[in-house]
Parts: C-alpha cells; sequence; structure tokens
C-alpha cells in the first residue's frame, strides 16, 4: 500500500534527521498512528529495569492529557506486558495490527527498547446488514415460540400472579 | 427389527404414539429416561419456581457460546484486546456469539439473584434444605467469579482498571491473596491465568455445584409453597413437564438474548493506559464503587465479604418453621436493607464519572 509505504519510509527518516530523543519518538508515533489509522498512539521507551524512561503521545488533547494526570511510569501493569515480554521470544512479538495493539514491541539494534501503544475503542456496527436482520427475525420467533409454549403448558391452576 | 425382544409392557406397533413412541421406549429402556417423571408439587412450573432451572439454561447458553469464543480469543497479553476485535470484525456471527455470551452472563446473574431471592422470600432454605442454600450461595460466588474474570479478558482500559483493583484487593488479604498477584507465577501472565479460571476452573466447579445443587433438590423434593398450607392435597405433575416449561422459558430468554446482542451489541474499550482511572466497571460491580471512594479499595473486599457472610448465614438465623416473608419480619427487613443499600450504591456510582473516582 503506497501511503503506508510513505509512512514507514517517514519514520525511517526520521530516525536519521532527528538528534533529540523525544522527536524521533514522536515522529514514529506518528508515523504509525498513520500507517494503522489509528486515532490515538503512543510510545514509550524503557530502561533495564522496565521504568518507562519516555513517553509520547499523539492524538490526545490537551484538556484531556490534563484530565489523565501523569504519564505511566511502566510501575503497572503495563510495567507487567514489558516484563512479561521476554517469554514469547524476540520473534513472537506481534506486529501493530488494525487500530489497536498495547505493548507491541520497538526494536533497536536488535534488542526490544520500547513498547508501542495505539489506542481506540471498537464499536459494532450499529446499523443492520441482511443477515442481522434475520437472526433479528429468528430471535423475535424465538421469543414467540418460547411464550406460546409457556402458555401451553403452565400448570391447571397457575399462579404465575 | 425384534420388537419381540422388548419387555412386557412395552409399547408394541398399533398403540398410541407409533413409531415416534417406541423410539422413545427404545431410548427409555438403555438411558432410563422415565425416572425423570417422578411427581412434584404443581406450583414447581410456575416461573418464580422455574428461575434456578433459567438459571442454568443461561449457564448452558454461556458454555456453548464460550467454547465458540475460545477458537477465536487469544489471551496472551499483547494480542487478547485485538484478537477481541478480531471476534468482531473478522469472524463470521463472532459479534452476535460474543453479543449472546455478554448478555447471557447479566441474565445468569440476574436470574440467579431473583432465584436466591424467591427462595429467600419462600423460605426454601429451611430445614432440610439449609446445605443446598450454601451451594447456591457458593454457585452465585462462581457466577460472580466468572462475570468478573470475563470482563477482565477483553482486556481494554476498563478491564485493565478493574484487574488493577483485584491485585491490590490479593495484597490486602496478604498470605491469602498469593494467587491474585503477578508474582505468583514468573512464566504465565495473569491474564492467561484468569482466562484459565473463566473457561477451565470456574465452569468445572460450576457444573459440578450445579449437579449437587439438583441432586439435593431431587433428595429433599421441591419445597412447600408458603401460600399453599395442604402440600398432599396439591395436584402433581411430572417433573418432565417441568423441564419442558423451562425449556420454553428458555426459548425465549435466547430471543431475548438475540435481540439484545443484534440491537445493543457489546463494543470493546481502548486498549490499556497504565496509571489512569476513567472507566466504570459493570453494573453488577458499581455497588463497590462509592464504598471504595469512602473506605478504600479493602472496602470492596469487605463489602462483598459481609454481603456472602450474610447470605451463609440466613439458614442459621432463621430457623423456625414460619416460611410466609410476612411471619419472618426480621429476615424480610434484613433482606430489603441489604438489596436496598446495594441498588442506592449503584444508583450514586451511576451518578458520578469514572475519572472523579479514587483508585
Amino acid at each position: 500500500m503506497p501511503s503506508r509505504s510513505a509512512a514507514l519510509l517517514e519514520a525511517a527518516l526520521a530516525l536519521g534527521s532527528e538528534h533529540e530523543l523525544e522527536p524521533v519518538l514522536r515522529r514514529i508515533v506518528e508515523s504509525a498512528t498513520a500507517v494503522v489509522g489509528a486515532r490515538y498512539g503512543a510510545l514509550g521507551r524503557y530502561d533495564e529495569h522496565g521504568e518507562i524512561q519516555a513517553f509520547v503521545h499523539v492524538g490526545v488533547d490537551a484538556g484531556t492529557v490534563a484530565r489523565i494526570g501523569r504519564l505511566p511510569r511502566g510501575r503497572g501493569l503495563l510495567g507487567e506486558v514489558i516484563v512479561a515480554r521476554p517469554h514469547l521470544g524476540g520473534n513472537d512479538i506481534p506486529p501493530i495490527r488494525e487500530t489497536s495493539n498495547l505493548g507491541s514491541g520497538a526494536l533497536a539494534t536488535g534488542e526490544q527498547t520500547g513498547t508501542n501503544v495505539a489506542i481506540d475503542p471498537l464499536e459494532p456496527e450499529r446499523g443492520l446488514d441482511g443477515g442481522a436482520w434475520v437472526m433479528l427475525a429468528v430471535s423475535l420467533g424465538l421469543i414467540l415460540l418460547g411464550a406460546w409454549l409457556a402458555l401451553r403448558w403452565q400448570p391447571l391452576r397457575h399462579r404465575e400472579a | 427389527m425384534a420388537t419381540t425382544d422388548l419387555p412386557a409392557g412395552r409399547a408394541q406397533p398399533g398403540t398410541r404414539g407409533g413409531a415416534g413412541r417406541r423410539a422413545l421406549d427404545a431410548i427409555d429402556e438403555r438411558l432410563g429416561l422415565k425416572a425423570l417423571q417422578y411427581p412434584v408439587p404443581e406450583h414447581a412450573n410456575t416461573l418464580a419456581w422455574s428461575l434456578g432451572g433459567l438459571t442454568a439454561a443461561s449457564l448452558l447458553l454461556l458454555i456453548v457460546t464460550g467454547l465458540l469464543l475460545t477458537q477465536f480469543y487469544n489471551p496472551v497479553p499483547e494480542v487478547a484486546n485485538q484478537s477481541v476485535r478480531d471476534i468482531m470484525t473478522g469472524v463470521w456471527g463472532g459479534t452476535f456469539i460474543r453479543g449472546i455470551h455478554y448478555w447471557a452472563a447479566q441474565a445468569m446473574y440476574v436470574l440467579a439473584g431473583l432465584h436466591l431471592l424467591r427462595v429467600f422470600i419462600d423460605g426454601s432454605y429451611k430445614r432440610p434444605r439449609e446445605g443446598n442454600w450454601l451451594v447456591g450461595v457458593a454457585l452465585f460466588a462462581l457466577t460472580v467469579g466468572a462475570l468478573f474474570t470475563g470482563t477482565i479478558l477483553k482486556w481494554d482500559q476498563e478491564a485493565f482498571e478493574a484487574l488493577g483493583h483485584n491485585l491490590e484487593i490479593g495484597r490486602a488479604l496478604g498470605g491469602l491473596g498469593f494467587w491474585f498477584s503477578t508474582e505468583f507465577s514468573q512464566n504465565v501472565p495473569i491474564l492467561l491465568r484468569l482466562y484459565v479460571a473463566h473457561v477451565a476452573i470456574l465452569p468445572i466447579l460450576l457444573v459440578a455445584l450445579v449437579v449437587v445443587h439438583a441432586a439435593l433438590i431431587k433428595r429433599h423434593g421441591i419445597s412447600q409453597h408458603p401460600k399453599i398450607p395442604d402440600a398432599p392435597a396439591e395436584p402433581k405433575e411430572p417433573f418432565t413437564h417441568h423441564l419442558r416449561r423451562i425449556g420454553a422459558f428458555g426459548l425465549a430468554l435466547l430471543g431475548v438474548l438475540g435481540v439484545l446482542a443484534i440491537v445493543r451489541a457489546p463494543g470493546i474499550g481502548p486498549t490499556p493506559v497504565e496509571g489512569i482511572e476513567v472507566t466504570k466497571p459493570m453494573w453488577m460491580f458499581l455497588w463497590y464503587f462509592p464504598l471504595e471512594d469512602w473506605f478504600g479499595v479493602s472496602a470492596i473486599l469487605w463489602a462483598v465479604v459481609v454481603l456472602f457472610a450474610l447470605l451463609v448465614a440466613v439458614p442459621f438465623l432463621d430457623r423456625g418453621p414460619e416460611r410466609h416473608w410476612r411471619r419472618r419480619p426480621f429476615m424480610t427487613a434484613g433482606m430489603v436493607v441489604v438489596v436496598g443499600a446495594m441498588v442506592v450504591l449503584t444508583v450514586l456510582a451511576l451518578l458520578g464519572s469514572g475519572a472523579e473516582h479514587v483508585g
């Protein structure tokens, strides 16, 4: 896909054109979110103890950032994901897919040094397609059938009231 | 076919029912299904007295849909959330199956709660059924556990925050909370262990206790209706009529769940971010929410302990012969206070925002 290739190329170039860590990370996250079409994205870089030293995010407005408060530091379950990663094996680290992924590996010089977080809630399609209409009709039929049978089989001196 | 081999009294060709009846007789001869036709009092076939059977029907639906979901869900933390998204977007009928599972779980909780209230109101836990009441309370606890682990598995922000509370409660339990710790197993993430609990440990215990529950009902018989003083004079019906009426209610229940799964299909939240608390749990866990605000996270533990301690204590506190709720004013008042408190706390939690909640 040309747009993805362009975004990946841009990310590669960003690594060479920036000399400060945070701008490089930001360019990577911006490119990654563009590649996968995510509204939000973040990348944390952690040290050898698993503590996040740098955490950059894109797509979240300042007001939301202020409400969220402090940034993740890798001391909770995100840290657990980092710690658990060695058990996956280096080649098993999953790629970013679709628009959501927690903790996909960021590799540098063959070692994983960061964790990607891309965020986007997924709501099911609210519009009903042909199959959904059929299932809806079947479900309504089951309600009617069940109610009819329940009435037919109720006790002779029923006491539902 | 050598019908002459059939025992005496077996239906013969030309008798009422014909081939269908003969087939049933043949099956009965081998499986003894007619033993289910033992008489039960007529009131057992009312909806209120069928709530336990409907709870079991919900469990059956959960097992079937759960088996389907396990084919596509991946409990490895890095891909768990994505695998749920894939079920919704890439698996044929995935959203519908997940929707049935999601709504059946809530239906099971509601039906189990209503069944528990029905048993309480009618005093059906009294001698000699105290033991079966305790089995029922254990089943309710397992149901809550299955619901909780189920909400964790989708591994979104809500799940992540719920697990965070779970880990804190595990720490509050001291040594007893060893299982609810990320340190318990070096090689297996806690999400994977909760998955094992959800798909194996809890269902096995649930099914085993349902068998015990049903066996004890058979042992003691359906309890007497408090409004029918002359129990021996009440008409009887075969237990199979009770089963078929539960089947009818179950069909209607499946239809309702199907409609909900289509018009109110569950979504999935964003992948979790550490260090924030912005979500609310599912409605049945909301009553803990204000308690945590007021007294800290350990209040969740104490609230659950007190609720189940009260439930366990019920048959020991109320040992008199009276069955009608009006003639058991202290027990009835206690039930109203407990249920009322849970409702009020839930409403308070609904009114507040998740972001204002202390975590």
